[in-house]
């Protein structure tokens, strides 16, 4: 069975996706947060500067999404339309890997922008350190939008040899596979960011136990997105004959893509009432830490058979 | 701008001499070459270090005594209490990884946790040292059962959980150290390409990418690799807190230090 879609329908389709979808999720995570920036003025006029250089610093990172997709828009649209008709599969798979994690990125890079422009405005003097979270929170958050960015390129350069439909599906799986599989675990690292910059706007001291344990936990919640690059990789490394089914590698990545979602909401969550907890008593800090951390092992579990299954399917 | 992913690298046949030909006695040559030179640098840091000791009031005495008293009470905190032998091992594993993890710094060396054999015999490693510890430390019937907890038909279901532990540290250092290296062997070749870029590149950029991604995410995984063992020891010897006498008070962890 083949898509029948009109070759020149796809190349202009992804190319456009591959703008609009971060295109979208960035000016909505922009607005979120100059909403929020706004209300924390009202709040504390007094702390313009402060919430100022955050809210620049904030619209910056979330930018780099629609700048980093702009530039593989630019790449595919420049590739032609005239290549041979499965190409156009494999820039589908680029437009729905960094379409997706542009987008999720965007938008949800903006909750922790919006909680610490909160929490500035309740403690100005302690500017600094909540804005340095904030940053390091927000650039993790970029990481799959990165991962993305690295794979088109990597997908783009397979392109030429493209010689048979399942080849051609191979690549289309290698995007959708990262492309679905960050929405998750982005989102569980927008909770868990959240959390963090709202803990620390409550309880400044708080703040020596909140970044170790929101680097840690914030690693653990990428894994997942680290275990669909691992299955996209192994599709780009794969060889496609004439007689392969091609549905295998879409059905491969499907599985690992959609795997992820439950997992890293659910590790975000927790993580997240993890800082709330360490903002009211700083105290607990060595029982939730490992409660917390026994739990996430637990919760990936699901993320580690949805791994061995499409590399089952795979292999 | 062609990376190679997998294959490729120089495989010597451990067994052909014997006629067997089989991919899984192949070994990599670049890994074991890396991993040597790893254990030489280790070797000489410990070296420079354990020297350091000897010599009051320097910097590195300080630095060294605080980095190991936070290993010290990461091990108090998760155990329950302080014992030599597991921070021995969670210690050697950290600073083995740290040097494996950042090693793509330096030239003609190639991260050894970009190939799924090191880590999967990291991971290995962790899987086995916790199940004979929680046989010795509970007897093998002891372990035996706390396999069958609620019901005897769950004993498949654990030890399919020791698998997919094994499988989720391997592959979690593997993707990431495998991506971290990508990004940067891809944007010294696409800067290779460009003479501006180049100018950039000596300015500092890829010194701070190269920094950024070898430094940086190698401790960070290092630290979750080593944690992530010392979390599944804690699961495995829960219990015994009761039973085990305290030792972790902090003149005792001086007295260990010297």
């Amino acid at each position: 069975m083949t898509l029948d879609f009109s070759s020149s329908l796809l190349h202009y389709l992804s190319s456009a996706l591959i703008v609009i979808l971060p295109g979208l999720g960035v000016s909505l995570g922009q607005g979120f947060t100059s909403t929020a920036a706004t209300e924390a003025l009202n709040q504390q006029p007094h702390a313009y500067n402060e919430i100022t250089r955050t809210f620049g610093i904030a619209l910056a990172l979330i930018e780099t999404a629609a700048i980093l997709s702009l530039i593989v828009g630019v790449k595919i649209f420049l590739l032609g339309s005239q290549l041979t008709a499965f190409t156009h599969y494999a820039e589908l798979g680029v437009a729905l890997a960094v379409g997706i994690t542009g987008c999720a990125a965007g938008l949800l890079s903006s909750l922790p922008a919006r909680e610490t422009c909160k929490a500035i405005a309740r403690q100005p003097f302690f500017t600094n350190k909540i804005q340095l979270l904030m940053v390091i929170t927000q650039s993790l958050m970029q990481t799959p939008v990165l991962l993305a960015f690295i794979l088109s390129f990597l997908v783009l350069g397979q392109i030429e040899t493209i010689a048979n439909h399942a080849d051609a599906l191979r690549l289309l799986g290698a995007g959708l596979c990262l492309g679905v599989g960050s929405i998750g675990p982005v989102w569980g690292l927008a909770q868990l960011s959240q959390g963090a910059c709202e803990g620390i706007g409550k309880n400044k001291h708080a703040y020596a136990r909140i970044l170790p344990f929101t680097i840690v936990s914030a690693a653990l919640i990428e894994s997942a997105i680290i275990f669909c690059l691992v299955i996209s990789l192994f599709l780009l490394g794969s060889k496609a004959t004439a007689e392969t089914n091609g549905f295998m590698y879409l059905a491969s990545a499907a599985v690992m893509g959609f795997g992820t979602i439950g997992v890293g909401i659910s590790s975000g969550r927790l993580t997240a009432q993890a800082c709330r907890v360490f903002s009211s008593n700083t105290s607990l800090y060595p029982d939730i830490s490992k409660l917390s951390f026994f739990s996430q092992i637990l919760i990936e579990t699901s993320a580690v058979y949805a791994l061995v299954i499409s590399l089952f399917i795979l292999f | 701008m062609n990376v190679n992913l997998f294959g490729d690298k120089a495989t010597w046949s451990l067994l052909s001499r014997f006629g067997i030909a089989h991919p899984f006695f192949e070994v990599t040559i670049s890994t074991v070459a890396s991993t040597w030179a790893i254990l030489g640098i280790l070797f000489l840091l410990i070296f420079v270090f354990r020297s350091s000791l000897s010599h009051k009031e320097s910097y590195l005495r300080f630095c060294v005594l605080t980095g190991i008293r936070m290993f010290m009470d990461m091990i108090t905190q998760s155990l329950g209490h302080f014992s030599y032998r597991h921070f021995s091992f969670i210690a050697s594993l950290f600073f083995f990884l740290l040097v494996c993890n950042t090693v793509g710094v330096l030239p003609f060396l190639s991260e050894p946790a970009t190939d799924l054999n090191t880590t999967f015999a990291l991971g290995l490693l962790g899987l086995f040292y916790r199940d004979f510890y929680a046989i010795k430390e509970h007897g093998i019937t002891g372990y035996l059962k706390e396999l069958c907890e609620p019901f005897f038909f769950m004993a498949p279901l654990h030890i399919l959980g020791k698998f997919s532990s094994l499988i989720s540290i391997s592959f979690r250092l593997f993707g990431n150290i495998l991506a971290g290296m990508l990004i940067s062997h891809l944007w010294f070749g696409f800067a290779q390409q460009y003479f501006i870029l180049n100018i950039i590149n000596f300015l500092g950029i890829g010194l701070l990418i190269n920094l950024f991604f070898g430094l940086a995410e190698g401790l960070i995984q290092a630290f979750v690799f080593a944690m992530l063992s010392l979390t599944y020891l804690s699961i495995a010897l829960a219990h015994e807190e009761g039973s085990h006498k305290e030792d972790s008070t902090t003149e005792n962890l001086e007295k260990v230090i010297e």
